[in-house]
């Protein structure tokens, strides 16, 4: 069922992820010759620096950029909330008249929610990643030798200081990928409790519990994170001895801090779901 | 073993009770009218037996079993409201029946969706309401379950509409199954009931045979309800 389930809701998603995956294809094509004109006007192969238009130019060329920047940068965002929109009719609105009259139990139903939303949250990621590579593509294009220099050393020192640490590395993926899991939960944990409080206004009382779960656990963590990242006993127990900073034990704190909210979320959800369940 | 039973069934939203004590047992192979003024707890206890709401008290059984998944693959149940994505197509929703409920007969769903001249790769939203709600009977109505439910079928539908749903209901539903059908259109509805279920504010008012009733007391189901719930 899960499987069955998981193939509908990633369906559902795909009417409208994809014209917002096909809104960042577009913006990246258009990223592509905006840093063909910005490299080329930076390193004056377009313009003379001395030419009176240069200043105009360069200025359109950066705004340019800053402008695509924040849409693909909008558009990622547009696909995070498309998500929890679509969380939120499957589960409160009419449609969930349908969710929660088919045979299938409650953790069945978030599991698969929340397995199609990563598979398009990753889609977006991927679409992302290609729009930085496309862009960059066009600065080195149009950037002249100097800046290929510039960037073949830039490119090897990170590879350079990731293999040293690889360690590191594997924390600090493992700890985005247990940060998102936690924020999904979070966001729908929140979404049903809300929704499931009041007779009427869900949707508003659906996204103030988004914002007040999430102020509450942001205040929560930071303290763990900030007495982490000072370098103390994140507890605060007995007088606490001084320690250095250590990226790899801050980041095990986030991951255990993001798999125990990640778990408790869930199992908020899925009691909700299976025992309080208000549709409107 | 009765299709329904339930005990002491009740029902709170906060301190308003929307069902208070209601017990009753509804045989299988009937077509049972489940009839009350608006705001007297159809559709809550229709919901309560598709699944969608807890009982405050009491306890419900389908064939035997709480509501749970197993219930929910033997009960066909017909909300007031359009349950589909508008954005799906009619071949999505029947796809979605066909994945997850192993009574559903998608050859008659085709052939019901042929007679009615609905397109099956068209899209909800692009359809009339009452295609919309066609379409969510017809679905509903192919699946060959245990137990229909189906809460104000003919409401907001004119009489055309009416008829159609009507004889939708008495032609498609599998023989030795259970139908509740909830509505205050009582003339509408009686030639097709075997029995019937007054509900007032929450509570049975009255049950039994329709036939045996209108023998009884000479009255039509309709005229009773008028009498039982006459309102001056």
């Amino acid at each position: 069922m899960l499987v069955k389930l998981f193939k509908h809701d990633f369906r559902a998603h795909s009417r409208v992820q994809i014209p917002v995956l096909i809104a960042i294809a577009a913006t990246a094509i258009l990223g592509f010759f905006n840093m063909l004109f910005l490299a080329g006007t930076g390193s004056g192969q377009l313009i003379s620096e001395e030419s009176d238009g240069y200043p105009l130019m360069l200025s359109a060329a950066i705004g340019g950029t800053l402008l695509i920047f924040l849409a693909l940068g909008a558009a990622m965002t547009v696909m995070a909330v498309l998500i929890f929109v679509r969380f939120y009719r499957s589960m409160v609105t009419d449609e969930a008249y349908l969710t929660f009259t088919l045979p299938v139990t409650a953790g069945q139903l978030i599991g698969a929610k929340f397995l199609s939303s990563a598979v398009w949250f990753f889609y977006g990621g991927v679409a992302l990643t290609l729009a930085g590579g496309l862009m960059y593509t066009g600065a080195v294009l149009a950037g002249g030798e100097e800046f290929r220099v510039a960037m073949t050393e830039l490119w090897g020192d990170l590879i350079d200081t990731l293999a040293e640490n690889p360690l590191t590395v594997f924390l600090l993926v493992l700890c985005c990928i247990v940060t998102m899991i936690r924020w999904y939960f979070q966001i729908t944990g929140a979404i049903l409790f809300g929704a499931s409080v009041v007779r009427k206004n869900k949707a508003l009382a659906a996204v103030g519990m988004v914002f007040a779960v999430n102020f509450v656990v942001n205040l929560v963590t930071s303290i763990f994170s900030t007495s982490s990242l000072l370098g103390y006993s994140i507890l605060f127990m007995g007088a606490v001895e001084y320690r250095d900073f250590s990226p790899n034990a801050w980041l095990i704190t986030q991951i255990c801090i993001g798999a125990v909210l990640a778990a408790v979320f869930w199992w908020m959800s899925v009691r909700i779901a299976k025992k309080s369940v208000n549709i409107e | 073993m009765a299709a329904v039973a339930c005990y002491g069934l009740t029902k709170r939203y906060g301190s308003a009770p929307a069902l208070s004590d209601v017990s009753l047992e509804l045989p299988a192979g009937k077509i049972i009218g489940l009839l009350g003024p608006n705001g007297s707890g159809k559709t809550t206890f229709i919901k309560i037996l598709a699944g969608l709401l807890k009982p405050t008290a009491g306890a419900v059984l389908i064939h035997g079993e709480e509501p749970g998944v197993r219930t929910k693959a033997m009960v066909s149940y017909l909300p007031e409201r359009m349950v589909f994505d508008p954005g799906m197509r009619v071949s999505d929703c029947i796809e979605l029946f066909r994945d997850f409920y192993g009574d559903f007969d998608e050859r008659r769903a085709r052939e019901m969706l042929s007679v009615l001249g609905v397109p099956v790769d068209g899209k909800l939203k692009t359809f009339s309401k009452g295609t919309r709600e066609k379409v969510q009977l017809v679905l509903v109505m192919a699946r060959r379950a245990k137990l229909y439910l189906l809460d104000e079928p003919i409401g907001g539908v004119d009489p055309a509409a009416r008829d159609f749903i009507l004889h939708t209901i008495v032609t498609a539903y599998e023989p030795g199954a259970t139908v509740i059908l909830s509505t205050h259109l009582i003339r509408d509805v009686e030639p097709i009931l075997d029995g019937f279920v007054f509900l007032g504010s929450g509570s049975v008012i009255m049950s039994g045979d329709a036939e045996t009733v209108r023998a009884d007391t000479g009255k039509s189901l309709d005229e009773l309800f008028r009498e039982v719930f006459r309102c001056w």
